[in-house]
């Protein structure tokens, strides 16, 4: 068994993180792109952050963003999680502390902070005192700002109706933008191609906020003013 | 972008991967480089006078140190694709400045990269984005907008189906699967950021025709993105 506590302690790491403990189940390539993702995360430092990045996690920094992830996840599984598509998952009411990956975490070409940003939204969801974050469903018609119904490029599939929306400011989706803006902004210990992918994944996500006041709140902390 | 101008590039691409494999035979493939581009380019630089005055450099400059050069900055781009580490500082000081046979070798590269590796043809282009200096580079990016549109994160040829579809992260992964062209289009908004008012007539030209092409490609937030970073060279 391999833990990320024994990973990071051979590499002389000084952070405070909890045994995180791998099924059996998970491959090693699997095991090893997730920690080498992990390792990524808990060196990030900054200078500063937005009120609403204070607020969950505190500034900049890995020791924050694994405090975060520790409170929530203890076990990697390995799942399908009912997709073919999907990389990553969490069931909050049956195994809310556990995080399953996908085979896709590897054979997928995501960026790094792609990966990483599913990885926290999921982990959002195994608060089971928040009833998991829930996410909202999309409003039927859901439309895009030339007032056309967003729907996939390929399948064309409709996101209306479908519970892939958040109303709450800080839910999975926007806890991730939170996260991932504030990498972009104020990572001092990543590169060029990290914070240009955290504010394009960041940005992206705000396709799912559907409530004015969530969007507002977001808007108001990221998009305005810089922020100390 | 017209047939000549891809014939061109084609050429370059296919004679610079000809001669760097000739020249490499006893490294591994992926370590494969253009070796004494000089003949093959001057072919070119007859036709694209911007690559005329690093052409006289290269031709003064010592090729066997060159040539290592090259094939240290290739070995250290294919670590970093291998282990999709996107935070690898040497992306920021090895890799940061590419001369002329450099940025040939990556957009090499490039073309062998299978479709699939969405992050590794776009860090690619992140990379030759960072130092755009001749038509060469323009029309590197710009022909991210010639490719098919990648399908599926798995089979970039193969039609997903609506069951397939994952609802719940499926923006990121559109956004994964257009990636390269989204990269594309962020080098063109530092470079009109980079200049502003004072982007040279002739720099400009070649942002606004890399734009045009992101315009024509299929997907309406690119074409849209395009149209928004044209506004802003205007």
């Amino acid at each position: 068994m391999i833990t990320l506590f024994s990973f990071l302690s051979i590499l002389g790491f000084n952070t405070t993180v909890h045994a995180l403990e791998f099924s059996k189940e998970v491959p090693a390539d699997i095991q090893k792109q997730f920690l080498n993702d992990m390792d990524f995360i808990i060196q990030v430092k900054g200078k500063g952050a937005t009120p609403l990045h204070l607020k969950t996690f505190g500034i900049v920094s890995g020791d924050n963003y694994m405090k975060f992830f520790n409170k929530r996840i203890k076990t990697v599984d390995l799942s399908n999680c009912g997709n073919p598509n999907a990389v990553a998952c969490v069931s909050p009411f049956l195994h809310p502390q556990t995080i399953n990956l996908t085979k896709n975490y590897i054979q997928f070409s995501h960026p790094q902070v792609a990966r990483l940003m599913v990885i926290f939204h999921e982990a959002r969801h195994g608060e089971w005192w928040k009833l998991g974050w829930n996410h909202a469903d999309c409003p039927v018609p859901f439309l895009d700002k030339d007032g056309k119904p967003k729907r996939s490029k390929w399948t064309g599939a409709e996101l209306a109706g479908q519970p892939a929306c958040d109303t709450d400011t800080l839910g999975s989706y926007g806890l991730s933008i939170v996260m991932l803006k504030n990498i972009s902004k104020h990572c001092t210990s990543c590169t060029g191609k990290v914070r240009m992918d955290a504010a394009l994944y960041g940005d992206n996500q705000m396709e799912r906020m559907i409530s004015k006041t969530a969007m507002a709140a977001l808007k108001e902390d990221l998009y305005t003013q810089h922020r100390k | 972008m017209n047939r000549k101008k891809i014939g061109i590039a084609s050429i370059l691409v296919l004679g610079v991967a000809f001669l760097g494999r000739s020249f490499f035979s006893g490294t591994q493939p992926e370590s494969e480089l253009p070796s004494a581009p000089v003949e093959q380019r001057t072919e070119v630089q007859g036709q694209s006078g911007d690559v005329a005055s690093s052409a006289e450099g290269l031709q003064s400059a010592p090729q066997d140190a060159s040539r290592e050069q090259v094939h240290a900055k290739l070995e250290v781009l294919n670590e970093i694709l291998n282990s999709k580490d996107d935070n690898d500082a040497r992306l920021d000081s090895v890799l940061s400045s590419l001369n002329e046979v450099e940025r040939l070798a990556f957009m090499d590269r490039y073309q062998r990269i299978p479709m699939e590796d969405r992050n590794g043809r776009g860090t690619i282009i992140y990379l030759i984005g960072k130092n755009l200096e001749n038509a060469e580079d323009y029309k590197f990016i710009g022909q991210v907008f010639s490719e098919l549109g990648c399908k599926s994160l798995s089979d970039c040829t193969k039609e997903p189906s609506v069951s397939d579809e994952n609802a719940h992260h499926s923006e990121a992964d559109e956004l994964t699967l257009f990636y390269p062209q989204w990269v594309a289009l962020k080098a063109m908004e530092t470079k009109i950021q980079s200049g502003g008012e004072t982007l040279p007539a002739t720099v400009k030209a070649q942002v606004l025709r890399v734009l045009k092409q992101a315009e024509s490609f299929d997907h309406p937030k690119i074409q849209d993105y395009s149209r928004r970073l044209q506004e802003r060279l205007r």
